[in-house]
């Protein structure tokens, strides 16, 4: 019966509503669509489904490109500067104490940039 | 920079799916694979630094993700967890946010683990689910006391 349904699952599952809860309606409440009615039942959707409809929507969004962007990231030097740094504060140095940090001490803030 | 470059198609064979090539300066590595996956080991260790590092120097820290309240009273519940900061709240710093949850899709997207342990809270709003006193618990114990 499981493997019956599922093959007429198998089809409907890109327009069946995924999300446990829906915001601004209330937790008893039902949508009245046949993609909320669906979702009830989709525990007895069998995993290979599922995960065949992530990478069918990873491939739909997807984009074909040769070059793709790249990060230069000089991890050794800002070690280098990140130990420089606490050689001087161990010894008081007052010219680098409190120094704030700045955007080319983080690999985060280099990517974002 | 537009985004869509960030969304390759997934490469066939044994090609590592990256969306942007990482180029680890000064050092011998070969393939594309291992300083992506190790990039993004490295910023949630900038995002979620260990209490040593914290107490040792607090003003050099990204700072967009705090210890939460639990974290900080060594509570039993949520103690390894992290909250985004409510006092960056300027302009770069929205923009940062952003920028992690951009990291997030491609993490997605190319299947590589970026390890912050936000509370179930934040991804249970980021999929549009409700929030529970348990959520609530799991950030702070103190306030549902």
């Amino acid at each position: 019966m499981l493997k019956t349904f599922n093959q007429y699952y198998k089809p409907a599952v890109p327009y069946i509503n995924q999300a446990d809860s829906f915001i601004e309606i209330p937790e008893n409440a039902l949508p009245m669509s046949i993609a909320a009615y669906l979702n009830c039942v989709k525990d007895l959707g069998l995993t290979p489904i599922k995960a065949d409809l992530r990478y069918l929507i990873l491939d739909k969004t997807s984009f074909k490109i040769d070059n793709p962007p790249k990060l230069y990231v000089e991890r050794i030097k800002m070690a280098e500067v990140k130990d420089e740094n606490e050689e001087v504060d161990e010894f008081g140095s007052k010219t680098k104490e409190g120094k704030q940090a700045e955007s080319s001490d983080f690999i985060f803030t280099l990517a974002a940039e | 920079m537009d985004l869509s470059l960030l969304r390759p198609s997934k490469p066939s064979g044994t090609v590592p799916h990256v969306a942007f090539v990482t180029v680890l300066r000064g050092e011998h590595v070969q393939g594309d694979g291992g300083p992506y996956r190790q990039l993004f080991q490295d910023i949630s260790a900038e995002l979620q630094p260990d209490k040593v590092k914290r107490e040792a120097s607090a003003e050099k820290l990204l700072g967009l993700l705090v210890p939460s309240p639990n974290q900080i009273d060594n509570e039993q519940i949520g103690k390894d967890r992290f909250v985004l900061n409510s006092r960056r709240n300027s302009a770069k710093d929205i923009g940062h946010y952003y920028f992690l949850g951009i990291l997030m899709g491609i993490c997605i997207r190319t299947g590589v683990c970026l390890p912050i342990d936000l509370p179930r809270s934040v991804w249970k709003k980021l999929v549009g689910q409700n929030i529970t006193m348990e959520d609530i618990l799991e950030v702070e114990v103190r306030f549902v006391k």
